[in-house]
């Protein structure tokens, strides 16, 4: 029996032993990512009955269980999904926080104003030379302004666009990496034990692949693991992946997310981690930004277009060309032409004036020529104008109409009620339809005295050199509610501050979710520390614990060699 | 609840990172003087300083325009205040030169006066401002006034009952007349009974015979008409209608060579304001005809027509005046609206210092709270390391 003492001690050093491995293992991982600490669980071996009695055999060491809380694992995992999606979102708002200005410089609303201030003062001082240079550099600010703005937000489209292949990359990575720990704890797990480290290292990649897509953890009757996106596309089963891909590419847009295997296409991804907002931000947000410069733009080019081509230099035109071409087979409005503004021409009417040599206006009035919206052909305007004695009208190969005066002869447009020469860029400011084309007209970038202040008598076609009216027109602008492409009416100033303020209001929702999601990230690793951390305090307690039960049963050993030292005594 | 090594490091990490952010923004507002740089920080705010600063341009872009128009009609009130002087000058020449008692010689040597008088006025009525016409309206790059050579001017008959005349020209126009002239012929259809101007006052000394074919009437004005008699008399009606001249002008006449549109300046959007007086204005045309009438009575010796000439100059020295009034009335305004815009001014300036301005005293006290929340959270974190079990085994 004395034996007994014996084995039952040595198997308290045994355990004591593992249970001190147990707490070293915990000590060396106290700063390891996804780590759950370990416990040791004790249980008795199994009794000898020797006679009516039980005897005990000593301890063993029953399971190394981890700690951890599944509730709060899935919340961490959600909220990293949403935490990745803020901060991509937020760092790309950040990203493009130049385009938008600062107090300092405040860009495009600067520039408008400038624009508009430039006007006026050319408005007040009509023949000033220098002032008609002064709006042409202003109008060239705005150019830049809207061209840098414009290229900005594309780049950072693109380059959205781009980080979705390398968030594809990572994420794929994660599959494989997932897929591989899965079929190593199935192979650990076979005798019944549970393998903790790998069990960590694939929760801990299950919520980096949350962080880059949306996934969801479904439990299988078989015991298998398996996930999915939140739409149910399946992305992994054990050792079988379904990686991610793009797709082909589709016109005007940028090409879907789909499985590598199959083709088919994944959504929902757009609902978190760092792919859902890259696409947010590359579909919506950064595109929108483009929709609403664009439009600034667009709004911009016509509106002044409409006045500008209905104003006329002192002295007239000797010759002028169509900025944008025509199918002369066509109608002006026809759904098919190319000009960018052609659907706003409508049924009306534009004047020509002719003058002499001496100036002098023949008819005195001008001659109108008619526009009948979804009739009317840019060969039919060519046809009216040849028939106004005193100018020439061509339509070259490209379908661009050209106008000049008979020798000695100028000519001025006035009265355009069917929009025919804004929309086709006759006599015109701006070039362009949004805010990648837009540019000061040929005409006035070789010449600042192109720009048109007056407008033309509709009665006596006389120009004075000092008439204000079409830059006073311009100047009224500033604050008139326009829209030429189905936006709501806005003046264009407030398009451009409400532009700003869109973008500030989403900085200001990313970053009050951004804060949320952190906060919400670190009460719930706060809480998973508290659940599954190592607090090396206790663990080294534990140690102590451990040490002495090691100790004691090394002192059961010793009495028990001792008792078996006196027992041979008695035999020798 | 249960504690772990790495959660106290974490936390205490976290608040160190979120006094930081506070030092960061406090750095920033105090370095910029602003509450705010970008819309990222404060979007609705941005927006309001978009707008305040939208105003700002539009107002001082007001201020500029008005001030351009004062600065127009400033000139504009000098020019006519030397005008007014040539008025007086010419009104008190023309009470001395209406006494019978002066000689012709005195009256040609104060021919020459006025003469020197009309050319000053006419510098004046031509003033240029920064080399624009400023009584020209927007035709700012021709004079104002121009003296014109001589043109005999243009007819247009209209006739009338009287079937036996069927066409009036005019043949002579030596005194560069205009006028409207009504032509009637006696009961008998054979005569011209009588050729009236359009005060009705008849300017045939006697009934004109005709003969068949073209006759030549001279009336006393000097103009000649050639009348075309087919020499079937009418003897029904005596009406053979009218004729009206025009374009007529004597040799240095003058004339307006501007436009009939006014210089308006764009203050705002909406609203313009008129910087220029136009030389079309009776006042100009008054003064310069009362000016020629008094130089031409004093050529002529014409006592009667000096002592006209004093009542017409009177009168448009009156107009003169008065439209220089109405440029100070103008300017006055012009002081009032520019002083409603500098106003404006000022408090749009005050408002973007209210609203963008940061308060300096509430950022250093958050600062100063966070350095000492800082400091302490350093002097915890390495405190923590003496506290660890480690140190006592």
């Amino acid at each position: 029996m004395i034996f007994d003492a014996l084995n039952i001690a040595a198997s308290g050093l045994q355990t004591n032993q593992k249970a001190l491995d147990v707490v070293s293992h915990n000590i060396a991982n106290v700063n390891t990512a996804g780590y759950s600490r370990q416990v040791a669980d004790f249980g008795t071996v199994a009794p000898d009955k020797i006679g009516d009695l039980n005897f005990g055999r000593g301890v063993d060491l029953t399971n190394i269980r981890r700690i951890t809380d599944p509730v709060i694992d899935q919340a961490q995992m959600d909220n990293d999904s949403q935490l990745s999606y803020w901060q991509t979102v937020d760092s790309g708002l950040v990203s493009v926080e130049n385009v938008f200005g600062s107090l300092q410089s405040t860009g495009l609303a600067s520039s408008l104003d400038d624009f508009f201030l430039s006007w006026q003062q050319l408005a007040n001082n009509p023949q000033d030379a220098a002032q008609k240079i002064n709006v042409r550099a202003q109008s060239e600010s705005i150019v830049t302004n809207l061209n840098n703005m414009q290229t900005q937000l594309a780049d950072a489209q693109l380059a959205a666009d781009a980080s979705i292949d390398q968030a594809i990359i990572g994420a794929n990575q994660l599959l494989d990496s997932i897929s591989a720990l899965s079929q190593q704890i199935n192979a650990q797990e076979v005798g019944g034990s549970t393998a903790n480290d790998l069990r960590d290292q694939r929760d801990l990649a299950l919520r980096d692949l949350a962080k880059i897509i949306p996934v969801q953890q479904v439990s299988t009757g078989d015991g298998s693991f398996l996930i999915q996106t939140l739409d149910g596309d399946l992305l992994l089963q054990d050792a079988s992946v379904n990686h991610l891909a793009r797709g082909g590419a589709v016109p005007g847009s940028f090409s879907n997310i789909v499985v590598a295997e199959t083709g088919t296409e994944i959504t929902g991804v757009n609902r978190g981690g760092e792919i859902g907002a890259l696409i947010e931000m590359r579909d919506n947000t950064y595109d929108g930004y483009l929709n609403d410069l664009n439009s600034i733009a667009a709004n911009l080019i016509f509106s002044t277009n409409q006045i500008h081509s209905n104003g006329a230099p002192a002295g007239g035109q000797i010759s002028t060309n169509a900025a944008q071409a025509s199918n002369v087979g066509l109608a002006l409005n026809d759904p098919a032409q190319v000009a960018p503004f052609a659907s706003q021409i409508q049924t009306g009417s534009f004047k020509v004036h002719v003058y002499d040599a001496a100036g002098v206006a023949t008819p005195a009035g001008g001659t109108a020529i008619s526009v009948t919206a979804g009739t009317t052909t840019m060969s039919d305007i060519a046809t009216s104008l040849n028939a106004v004695v005193g100018i020439t009208a061509t339509i070259d190969a490209a379908g661009q109409l050209s106008v000049s005066g008979a020798a000695g002869n100028t000519f001025a447009f006035s009265d355009d009620t069917s929009n025919t020469l804004a929309a086709y860029e006759i006599n015109s400011f701006f070039h362009g339809s949004d805010a990648a084309t837009i540019s000061v007209s040929t005409d006035i970038q070789a010449d600042a005295g192109a720009i048109n202040t007056g407008q033309v008598n509709t009665t006596t076609s006389a120009i004075s050199s000092a008439d204000n009216q079409g830059a006073a027109a311009m100047l009224a602008l500033q604050d008139q509610a326009v829209s030429v492409d189905g936006t709501p009416s806005q003046s264009l100033h407030n398009r451009t501050a409400s532009l700003s303020t869109n973008y500030g209001t989403d900085v200001s929702v990313s970053s009050q979710q951004l804060q949320y999601r952190t906060v919400e990230a670190e009460s719930l690793a706060n809480q998973r520390q508290s659940m599954s951390g190592v607090n090396i305090d206790e663990e080294l307690i534990e140690m102590i614990k451990f040490q002495r039960a090691y100790e004691a049963s090394a002192k059961v050993i010793t009495t028990t060699n001792q008792m078996l030292d006196s027992l041979m005594g008695l035999i020798r | 609840m249960r504690i772990s090594t790495s959660q106290i490091y974490n936390n205490l990490m976290s608040g160190v990172q979120g006094q930081m952010e506070i030092q960061d923004r406090g750095n920033r507002q105090i370095s910029s003087g602003t509450r705010f740089q970008t819309p990222a920080e404060a979007g609705l705010d941005y927006k309001l300083s978009l707008d305040i600063r939208h105003a700002q341009t539009s107002t001082q872009g007001s201020i500029d325009a008005i001030k351009t128009a004062e600065s127009r009609l400033g000139s504009s009130q000098m020019a006519l205040a030397d005008m007014e002087s040539i008025m007086l000058r010419a009104e008190s020449l023309a009470v001395q030169q209406s006494n019978a008692g002066l000689s012709a010689q005195e009256r040609a040597d104060a021919a020459l006066e006025v003469g020197h008088l009309i050319d000053r006025f006419m510098q004046d009525a031509n003033t240029q401002w920064n080399g624009q016409s400023l009584f020209s309206g927007t035709a700012v790059d021709q004079a104002a006034f121009i003296s014109n050579n001589f043109n005999a001017g243009s007819s247009v008959y209209t006739p009338g009952t009287n079937t036996s005349i069927t066409a009036v020209t005019q043949s002579l126009n030596p005194n560069a007349v205009n006028d409207t002239y009504s032509i009637t012929l006696d009961a008998a259809g054979t005569s011209i009974a009588s050729i009236t101007d359009s005060q009705g006052t008849n300017l045939l000394a006697a009934p004109v015979a005709l003969a068949a074919g073209a006759n030549a009437v001279t009336m006393s004005n000097g103009v000649e008409l050639s009348i075309t008699y087919n020499g079937t008399p009418d003897t029904v009606n005596q009406a053979a209608g009218s004729l009206v001249v025009s374009g007529a002008l004597q040799q240095g006449a003058i004339t307006y060579n501007g436009s009939n549109q006014d210089r308006l300046v764009a203050v705002t959007a909406t609203q313009s304001v008129t910087s220029n007086v136009r030389g079309d204005a009776p006042g100009f045309t008054d003064a310069i005809n009362a000016l020629q009438m008094f130089q031409t009575a004093l050529q002529n010796n014409d006592v009667t027509a000096i002592q006209t000439s004093v009542g017409a100059l009177t009168s448009a020295g009156d107009g003169v005046i008065n439209l220089t009034s109405e440029v100070g009335g103008q300017l006055n305004y012009l002081q009032n609206y520019r002083s409603s815009f500098e106003d404006m001014k000022i408090h749009l300036d005050q408002q973007l210092n209210t609203h963008e301005a940061v308060d300096i005293a509430a950022v250093m006290t958050e600062l100063e709270q966070s350095n000492i929340a800082l400091q302490a959270s350093y002097s915890q974190i390495s405190q923590l390391q003496s506290l660890s079990l480690v140190n006592y085994l």
